[in-house]
């Protein structure tokens, strides 16, 4: 074995021996408080557990046992997933890399004060803080979630849309959605969603005797965008083709209000009723950073590309990954654990006295995205794009050429969408 | 703060002894580099060691990663979701990636579990309870059992063991 070999061993450190070592929190550890397990969080904690070489105290807070994954949860909707198998518990990630867990809600950030404030009033103390929250909605008059679902953050919500497409949407009904504003989590899955919607009213229509017996099922898709907002040539097609008299695609219909008890809407293109409803208001950073002053008072967080660490001045030592930052880069699972790693090596370079900004980091600054996204039970198409740091702009920006996505969907596609997810969720969460 | 960096220049220090075809006008940062590399391993698994049907790229030769890349790049029309990913790193990106990976022994020396997912598994109670894993764990040690490789694989992990 050669000198470089060895020595390149050593910094791509084992994850049993992290697991022993982040045990041995010092006095002296600089503390790392994670507020969320989602894939930005667990991502991090993950990266962070693997890098830092023992020098860290990580404790990462989430208000529940486990997180439920947005990536294939839509195949909970046609029955061929269940949730249990995308829900990924906090505990077993953290005792195999030797970080500590709270499951608590985060009631507000004490930014002078370096300390988190919990919601059964303990707080934490912190060095580095990183917010991993993911999104919150936009009110919309009327909305009550517990009686239509958006099941757009994963969990119970989404057992309840399948609770109501297997009981009670009748052969011939009717489904409405709502696609929320850009930007949003998960560019294309609005209309993957409206694809599988689509597939699970022409099943229950068909098993029930067709439709000749019960007229042919409506999917309405009312989107709060002028257009398609990921591969339109394969969801137009999908649209107008697999689903041609099925789905009927409305544009620039922004949603006004809901009469959730009757599972109706009014947008900006009209009123619809359905038999079952699916509402997916509009995001933002969720109400924790925007009390903390992390927002500058828009809608997300502007923080540094390269280290993720927050842009507004007077806070320090905070950093924003995931959906709820303002890079502009697509929100998504994949390049919520992208993001994560760059934040993971920018906080254990500070850490170390590092340069985070140095030229050779600078050129060297990626994240990538990769996604499948399932059109029937069967079949699904793909889409990526790499991104790098633009000095000049000082900003992430996709590089030309690496933007692709399939032509139309086929089968081994889905079963690549099978083997992408399994990596993905490996290198997050267990 | 000070080993930290003795390591960081120790790593340097071996990079140029060793990588003499592809050597850098000043030594990269290997941590750097690991943080670029990290970004193949949401389908390439963690440190290159991928679950399923998707290639391991750790162990794979600094060659055979570079030529792989470059290979894709050069599709007159890219059709495979690697072919648009391969255009988006430059050849100084592609050959830090490749001798990370590279500098990796070809099978994990750990346990680390692993999630996979499948449709057959819809009418169970999940993937997370202790039967299940333990499955899962027998049946990835017969993968390896029947791995032809295991045996270099092996002398690899020992030589790491030693020097921990």
């Amino acid at each position: 074995m050669s000198i470089s070999r060895r020595n390149l061993l050593r910094v791509a450190t084992s994850v049993a021996a992290m697991s022993a070592v982040g045990k041995l929190h010092s006095q002296t550890a600089h503390k790392v408080v994670v507020v969320g397990g989602g894939f930005a969080g667990s991502t991090f904690a993950r990266y962070l557990s693997l890098w830092g070489g023992g020098k860290f105290s990580i404790t990462m807070i989430d208000p529940r046992e486990g997180h439920s994954s947005c990536v294939m949860s839509n195949l909970v909707l046609t029955n061929e997933l269940s949730l249990s198998q995308l829900t990924f518990d906090h505990q077993s990630l953290a005792d195999r890399f030797g970080f500590n867990t709270v499951m608590a809600s985060v009631a507000g950030i004490d930014t002078d004060g370096h300390q988190v404030n919990l919601d059964d009033g303990s707080s934490l103390p912190y060095d580095s803080l990183v917010l991993a929250t993911g999104i919150e909605f936009e009110d919309i008059p009327g909305y009550d979630a517990s009686l239509v679902p958006h099941a757009w953050i994963a969990g119970t919500q989404t057992e309840q849309l399948q609770s109501q497409l297997n009981s009670e949407l009748p052969p011939g009904g009717t489904v409405v959605m709502t696609v929320p504003k850009a930007p949003y989590r998960c560019p294309p899955g609005p209309y993957e969603r409206a694809c599988l919607l689509a597939a699970i009213a022409q099943r229950i229509t068909n098993d029930a005797g067709g439709t000749g017996v019960h007229g042919t099922p409506r999917v309405v898709v009312l989107d709060a965008n002028s257009h398609i907002q990921a591969e339109e040539a394969t969801f137009t097609a999908a649209f107008n083709g697999l689903y041609g008299g099925v789905i009927e695609y409305v544009a620039d219909a922004e949603l006004v209000s809901v009469d959730s008890e009757n599972r109706s809407v009014v947008t900006t293109a009209g009123s619809y009723s359905s038999d079952v409803l699916n509402v997916i208001p509009n995001h933002r950073a969720p109400a924790l950073l925007r009390n903390a002053g992390l927002t500058a008072g828009s809608a997300w967080a502007p923080v540094d590309p390269v280290t993720y660490e927050t842009r507004v001045a007077g806070l320090s030592d905070i950093y924003v990954i995931g959906d709820a930052q303002a890079t502009g880069q697509p929100k998504s699972a994949h390049m919520a654990n992208a993001q994560a790693k760059v934040c993971a090596d920018a906080v254990m370079r500070k850490q170390a006295g590092l340069s985070t900004h140095s030229a050779e980091r600078l050129a060297n600054v990626t994240t990538n995205s990769a996604c499948f996204s399932p059109v029937n039970f069967t079949e699904a198409a793909w889409l990526t794009a790499v991104f790098r740091y633009n000095l000049a702009a000082d900003a992430m920006e996709l590089v030309p050429n690496s933007l692709g996505a399939s032509d139309g969907w086929d089968r081994e596609s889905y079963r690549e969408m099978y083997t992408w997810a399994s990596n993905l969720f490996s290198d997050t969460f267990v | 703060m000070q080993p930290n960096q003795k390591s960081f220049s120790k790593l340097s220090a071996a990079m140029l002894l060793t990588v003499p075809l592809s050597l850098p006008v000043f030594a990269d940062d290997v941590t750097i580099n690991r943080m670029l590399a990290s970004q193949c391993s949401q389908c390439h698994g963690t440190n290159g060691y991928a679950v399923g049907d998707i290639d391991s790229l750790a162990g794979e030769s600094v060659r055979e990663i570079q030529e792989e890349l470059r290979e894709m790049q050069s599709e007159g029309s890219p059709d495979d979701m690697m072919d648009h990913q391969a255009l988006g790193y430059t050849d100084d990106q592609i050959r830090r990636i490749a001798e990370y990976f590279a500098g990796l022994p070809e099978n994990s020396a750990t346990d680390t579990p692993e999630i996979h997912l499948s449709a057959s598994d819809a009418s169970s109670d999940g993937n997370h309870d202790e039967d299940d894993e333990r499955d899962e764990d027998d049946e990835r040690d017969e993968d390896r059992d029947h791995d032809k490789d295991w045996g270099e694989d092996r002398d690899e992990d020992d030589e790491k063991d030693e020097e921990d």
